[in-house]
């Protein structure tokens, strides 16, 4: 056999550029945090500009914290720990640099878009279309160059790190691609392919697992590399590692709908989400026991080690907040949970006691490494994790006893039947304590943050950029699996007739479960025989495998989209008013199109939701729930998350136009003790009504049954619509012309909850979609 | 009031599928962990722990 012994040097370059990267997108995320934090409680500090109010700012605090902050120190472990377990240098070096410089231009394009309101209006995804493509761009630089990284690497065996990288680079493209379809109006704005429930769905399909393969499983893969790295030991069970992978793997695509328990989503896919949410207690939990079971013996370094300090510290947040997730995913928790501060805390409990800590123990144990020196300061870094530690319980507990408090006072009914707190601003002002311990906890943390800035900043000019290298003995390599050999053979066949003659036996009816339940017991024997038989050959097998990149991506693959499959296809491809007997969204008037586009501009879903569930509470205090039909021309659907202000979906003609007028300018002049930011410029800006033939000309295409018009008659109807409202304003002593924007959001404000009832159906059949467009059409026109 | 919403047939026989693909793989890589050799699992858990040299 010919071996040769070869050195390999590592490309850290790329790794100590993401280090950096992330620790100052860290500071800016967490500083865009304490300040929205801060506005919450002080709304002057949204200073009366549009660009530095709540609604523009939370996006750039999230999208900063998961993408640019975690999203560069998961890339910063993954190409630094790939290089090491794959025994070989990155593929490319200027891959490597394309992936570093694409990353960082994309998200300073980011910071100047979302304050200046250039959003979708959807959670995590609020980037614009032409940011949309780069990002998927980057994303195959950066697919390519680990798998290119794999394909010649030197180590036969796929270290299960590296499962988690491949999980994360396949599930993120395919849920990023599909919660980004849509369709471009102009160079800054687009609509999604999907509107109503369907968007609503696509979204917390794509929000909820961006979560789980963003923030989870990347960062799983890194604490499988550096906690055993740290502790100098192998992690705890390699067999455990397994199987918490491939649990993770099948049920976390699943559990999406526990995002939307309550609302109009249809009951079998709430029921689907929550009973897969709650499956995850455990293989998380085994993840988690894992990860502390390899201190085994090591315990005693945490008093003096701040790497194990804080891994130690992150690993129990990914527990505590991995049991939190799917008791909130409960629909009777959830009722009460949902739309209040208590998921602010959650979240939290995840991004800054799992990712931030797993981040810090990561950067403490790197830094010194990749400049061949020590760490500066490990008191330094001590101080750190303590003042990080109190900072997040002080954000967590006080959440959790802000969120239940709302949630209990605003469905709590007297005895007499009627609301207890019928003012939506008592639930807001009762918490203001707890929203100020969350600005002090959120301080602490960034106080600690910076430290440790510092302290990398210092340890940086006490070193010099190191060469790590590696001795290899390369051998000829041997021919690996097929996609074909992979994907049809005995083992998988066998897997998936059992997992099938199950569901059937479970699920099916009369012969249909007879027949199955024979079938299941025969596969499961010949399999056994065939086991007994040939029971190395099948070890062989699943080894080569393992150690196969290709068909073992394509079966990730397979498992995340046949999750997500059963839960898109029949939303997206089922007539999803079929049987709808309820009214019927009445379709935008062009005027309240653009009110519209100025609502998700500004944000307005960070703080309302327009989505009332059926609960007593929210039906006493917002009217009847909503139904599916009542959203279905909402591209994107703005159901929002979280209520700081009440929910708006059936607001229309609640208040006069006056009310409105006001309360955008001065939120304190309608509701007293409101934490609303003032929206000035909303007075001073005019509406982009020449921005509407293309709108409406796009809605047209996606099936909104636009009446059609002329871009002049357009422009008339606006103008004439908005002059009524302008008419209406004048008998209360104020003048403004009528294309000004506040007039277009009041317009469309006014139209909220309006409905039209339901098209009565044909004697012998459901209408279908298109008759009931011509019908919804004919009742726009005559509106 | 929910229940008014109505699907195809082919979403029940569609869900079983699905559900049968992914808890397939997930089954089959499962038993595969279980069977792993010791060799193969100490050779594994060791490549985290390997040194390098750095100047």
């Amino acid at each position: 056999m010919n071996t040769q012994t070869v050195t390999v040097e590592f490309n850290d370059k790329v790794v100590r550029r993401f280090v950096i990267a992330s620790i100052f997108w860290g500071i800016v995320a967490m500083i865009a945090g304490v300040l929205i934090a801060s506005q919450m409680s002080f709304h002057v500090l949204n200073f009366d500009t549009s660009w530095l109010t709540f609604g523009r700012l939370r996006p750039l605090h999230t999208n900063a914290a998961i993408f640019a902050f975690v999203g560069n120190m998961i890339f910063a472990g993954i190409y630094h720990s790939t290089q090491r377990l794959a025994r070989v240098r990155l593929a490319s070096d200027f891959l490597s640099s394309l992936h570093f410089w694409g990353w960082q231009a994309i998200i300073v394009a980011a910071a100047i878009t979302l304050p200046l309101g250039f959003s979708r209006g959807k959670e995590y995804a609020e980037l614009i279309w032409p940011i949309n493509i780069a990002v998927t761009l980057i994303w195959v630089v950066f697919a390519i160059n680990f798998f290119w990284t794999l394909a010649i690497r030197n180590e036969k065996s796929l270290y299960v790190a590296i499962w988690f990288y491949i999980a994360t680079i396949i599930t993120v493209a395919m849920l990023y691609i599909v919660n980004h379809l849509q369709i471009p109006t102009s160079l800054l704005h687009a609509y999604p392919i999907f509107g109503g429930v369907q968007d609503a769905l696509v979204q917390w399909w794509y929000g909820h697992n961006a979560v789980a393969f963003f923030l989870t499983t990347p960062v799983l893969g890194i604490m499988y590399y550096y906690l055993p790295k740290a502790a100098e030991r192998p992690v705890y069970s390699y067999r455990l590692s397994v199987v918490h992978f491939w649990s993770l793997v099948f049920v976390y695509i699943w559990a999406g709908p526990h995002h939307l328990l309550n609302t109009a989503l249809p009951e079998w896919l709430q029921t689907l989400g929550m009973i897969f949410s709650l499956m995850l207690w455990a293989p998380s939990w085994g993840g988690m026991l894992n990860g502390l079971l390899t201190l085994r013996g090591a315990w005693h370094k945490l008093r003096t080690d701040p790497v194990l300090k804080f891994f130690a510290a992150g690993v129990t947040f990914y527990g505590m907040s991995t049991f939190e997730g799917p008791l909130l995913a409960i629909r009777s928790v959830n009722a009460l949970s949902h739309y209040t501060d208590w998921t602010i805390g959650h979240v939290h409990s995840g991004t800054l006691g799992w990712n931030s800590f797993m981040a810090a123990g990561m950067f403490y144990w790197l830094v010194p490494r990749l400049y061949n020196t020590r760490l500066f300061s490990v008191k330094m870094a001590d101080i750190h994790f303590w003042t990080g530690m109190v900072g997040i319980l002080l954000y967590v507990a006080s959440m959790w006893v802000s969120g239940i408090t709302q949630g209990l006072m605003l469905n709590s009914v007297t005895p007499e039947g009627v609301l207890a707190y019928p003012n939506f601003l008592d639930a807001v002002l009762s918490t203001r304590a707890m929203l100020n311990t969350r600005i002090v906890g959120g301080a602490f943390f960034l106080f600690g943050f910076v430290l440790m800035a510092y302290n990398i900043f210092r340890t940086i000019r006490t070193g010099a950029p190191a060469t790590a290298t590696i001795e290899v003995t390369q051998e000829p390599r041997k021919e690996g699996m097929g996609l074909a050999s992979s994907l049809v053979n005995a083992p998988v066949i066998y897997s998936f007739l059992l997992v099938l003659f199950a569901c059937l036996w479970g699920l099916g009816r009369g012969t249909l479960s007879t027949i199955s339940f024979v079938l299941l017991v025969e596969t499961a024997l010949v399999a056994m025989i065939h086991m007994s038989i040939g029971g190395a050959h099948w070890s062989e097998w699943y080894e080569r495998l393992l150690e196969s990149w290709l068909p073992f991506s394509v079966l990730t693959l397979i498992a995340v989209v046949a999750g997500g499959m059963i839960q898109i296809l029949p939303t997206v491809f089922l007539d999803q008013t079929k049987g709808e007997d309820g009214p019927w969204q009445r379709v935008y008037s062009p005027l309240e199109l653009a009110g519209r586009d100025i609502y998700v501009r500004e944000g307005c879903y960070n703080c309302h939701s327009q989505m009332i569930r059926p609960l007593v509470g929210e039906v006493m205090r917002y009217g009847a729930s909503g139904r599916l039909a009542e959203s279905i021309y909402d591209f994107p659907f703005q159901w929002g998350s979280k209520r700081t202000g009440p929910d708006l979906q059936r607001v229309g003609i609640k208040y006069p136009n006056i009310w409105h007028f006001q309360h955008m300018l001065n939120p304190r002049s309608t509701s007293p003790g409101s934490t609303m930011p003032n929206y000035p410029w909303l007075y001073r800006q005019k509406t982009d009504l020449a921005a509407l033939p293309k709108k409406i000309e796009v809605q047209r295409f996606m099936g909104v049954p636009f009446p059609e018009r002329s871009p002049e008659e357009i422009t008339r109807v606006s103008l004439e619509q908005g002059q009524t409202i302008v008419d209406d304003l004048a008998k209360s002593g104020v003048q403004i012309s009528s294309d000004k924007e506040i007039i277009a959001l009041i317009a469309y404000m006014q139209g909220l909850g309006r409905t039209v009832p339901a098209p009565s159906p044909a004697p012998d059949a459901n209408p279908g979609l298109e008759t009931v467009v011509e019908e919804t059409a004919a009742q726009a026109a005559s509106h | 009031m929910f229940n008014n919403v109505s699907f195809a047939d082919w979403s029940g026989p569609l869900a079983i599928v699905a559900f049968g693909v992914s808890f397939g793989v997930f089954l089959f890589f499962v038993v595969g962990a279980i069977r792993m050799p010791r060799s193969k699992i100490h050779h594994d858990e060791q490549l985290p722990l390997e040194k390098e040299k750095r100047s």
